[in-house]
């Protein structure tokens, strides 16, 4: 199915504020995390966190069929 | 007690135990920049008991867009002793303590150990990771705030047991590829209010009130007042490994603006016989012209300068911020190679002084 992206911060310059994904319903976020560092070249090189329905996610939780948000830290103060 | 907290006592939920509390209560602020400037006078007018402030930086003319707690005439001082000042002047019923040193691993424990909560208002990584694995493991609360260019974020930490920094981002990105606002800018009243959420949650748990949120980042866009309240766990792993260090580890990154090789305006005169080297792009102006500078980009002094890098002359590289110069001297394997940390124009203004005298 195709999945909501919304990227923040510098995600979101780098590879725009909203992005669609095909991904297998029912997949975890270890998987997604895959998908996503091979489809935005770059990401990588961050460290993010995912996000579902205002609840970050860990690894071994799948996916809903909600948008995922993907949250990057920041450093300026 | 006198009248000057007579607004909070009268709130629902305060009163005399909470100021009290406060009044007893310690609070290290870790970075006097733009949070810093916004955090700093909610606590002292509040009446926290002692503040420590952490900041080895000096006050520079490109910080005054956001940094309201200092003047035209701080310029150059220490940040860490003008904010004692400044607060003091605020409330002569506090303790000030004025630190003007970099955070590092061996100091960090013994600076946060013993206090209250610590606030960090710092701009880079390194510094943010370190105040963590301090905190976790001296066991203080600690509340972060940080920036991106109109962007902001915050959480209260590790308190009473809450999730911690290393929770929501577990390791540092391994290298600086998140650039601070020195290279990409930030919008001003976010600073205000990131710091004033900052405050708000401060206040909170060194009164003891009840509401403190923790387990949540709190993030806001100032361009489209977006937010968000994400929640997020404690990861018991990450926090028990922090905890099972024999000493808390260096953070390999570099992105703390601050090393040995960094020099202020004040430390020039140092220096015998140093050579200033403008790693700025070649057109770059303003142009400065001295007898004792010479430009060269940064790949050229790597490739083509071996009387410069093999020399002993002490070598003082400039651009129009530092973070350029930063970058190239960390490149150079060389003894007596040093990085301006100045605005070019104040800079210029120390070399025309320089032909006067």
């Amino acid at each position: 199915m195709e999945y909501r992206l919304n990227f923040y911060g510098p995600f979101e310059e780098l590879f725009g504020a909203h992005r669609t994904i095909q991904l297998e319903e029912g997949i975890h976020f270890s998987e997604l995390r895959e998908k996503l560092e091979e489809a935005f070249k770059g990401l990588d090189a961050y460290p993010y966190t995912l996000a579902q329905d205002g609840v970050m996610k860990s690894d071994e939780e799948e996916l809903s069929t909600s948008a995922i948000e993907v949250f990057p830290p920041f450093s300026g103060g | 007690m006198n009248t000057r907290y007579d607004r909070h006592m009268k709130l629902k939920g305060w009163g005399v135990q909470a100021q009290e509390q406060l009044r007893t209560a310690h609070a290290v602020v870790v970075g006097a920049g733009g949070l810093g400037s916004a955090v700093l006078p909610y606590l002292a007018s509040a009446g926290v008991g002692k503040i420590t402030v952490v900041d080895y930086d000096r006050v520079s003319l490109s910080n005054l867009q956001r940094q309201v707690l200092y003047a035209e005439e701080d310029v150059s001082r220490l940040k860490a002793e003008v904010a004692a000042e400044k607060l003091s002047a605020l409330n002569s019923e506090i303790e000030l303590v004025g630190i003007s040193k970099p955070f590092e691993s061996h100091t960090a424990e013994n600076i946060v150990g013993g206090c209250d909560l610590v606030i960090d208002c710092t701009d880079n990584f390194r510094t943010r990771y370190l105040i963590n694995d301090a905190c976790v493991r001296t066991d203080v609360p600690f509340i972060f705030g940080a920036l991106y260019t109109y962007s902001g974020q915050m959480a209260v930490c590790n308190y009473q047991g809450s999730a911690t920094y290393r929770c929501l981002f577990k390791e540092p990105p391994t290298d600086a590829v998140i650039p601070n606002c020195a290279e990409i800018g930030v919008f001003s009243p976010l600073v205000a209010l990131i710091g004033s959420l900052m405050a708000a949650e401060a206040l909170k748990v060194l009164a003891g009130l009840e509401s403190v949120q923790t387990d949540r980042l709190f993030t806001y866009d100032l361009l489209t007042h977006q937010q968000h309240a994400l929640a997020f766990k404690a990861d018991v792993n990450a926090i028990a490994r922090i905890k099972n260090l024999n000493r808390i580890e260096p953070i390999a990154l570099n992105d703390c603006d601050w090393n040995d090789q960094t020099l202020y305006l004040s430390d020039l005169d140092t220096l015998k016989d140093p050579l200033f080297i403008d790693v700025r792009d070649l057109k770059e102006a303003p142009l400065v012209e001295h007898a004792l500078v010479v430009k060269r980009s940064s790949d050229q002094l790597l490739q083509s300068e071996e009387e410069l890098l093999n020399g002993k002359q002490p070598l003082v590289l400039f651009c129009a911020t530092g973070k350029r110069a930063r970058r190239s001297a960390l490149k150079i394997e060389r003894e007596n190679v040093y990085y301006l940390k100045e605005e070019i124009e104040d800079f210029i203004h120390y070399l025309n002084q320089m032909k006067h005298d």
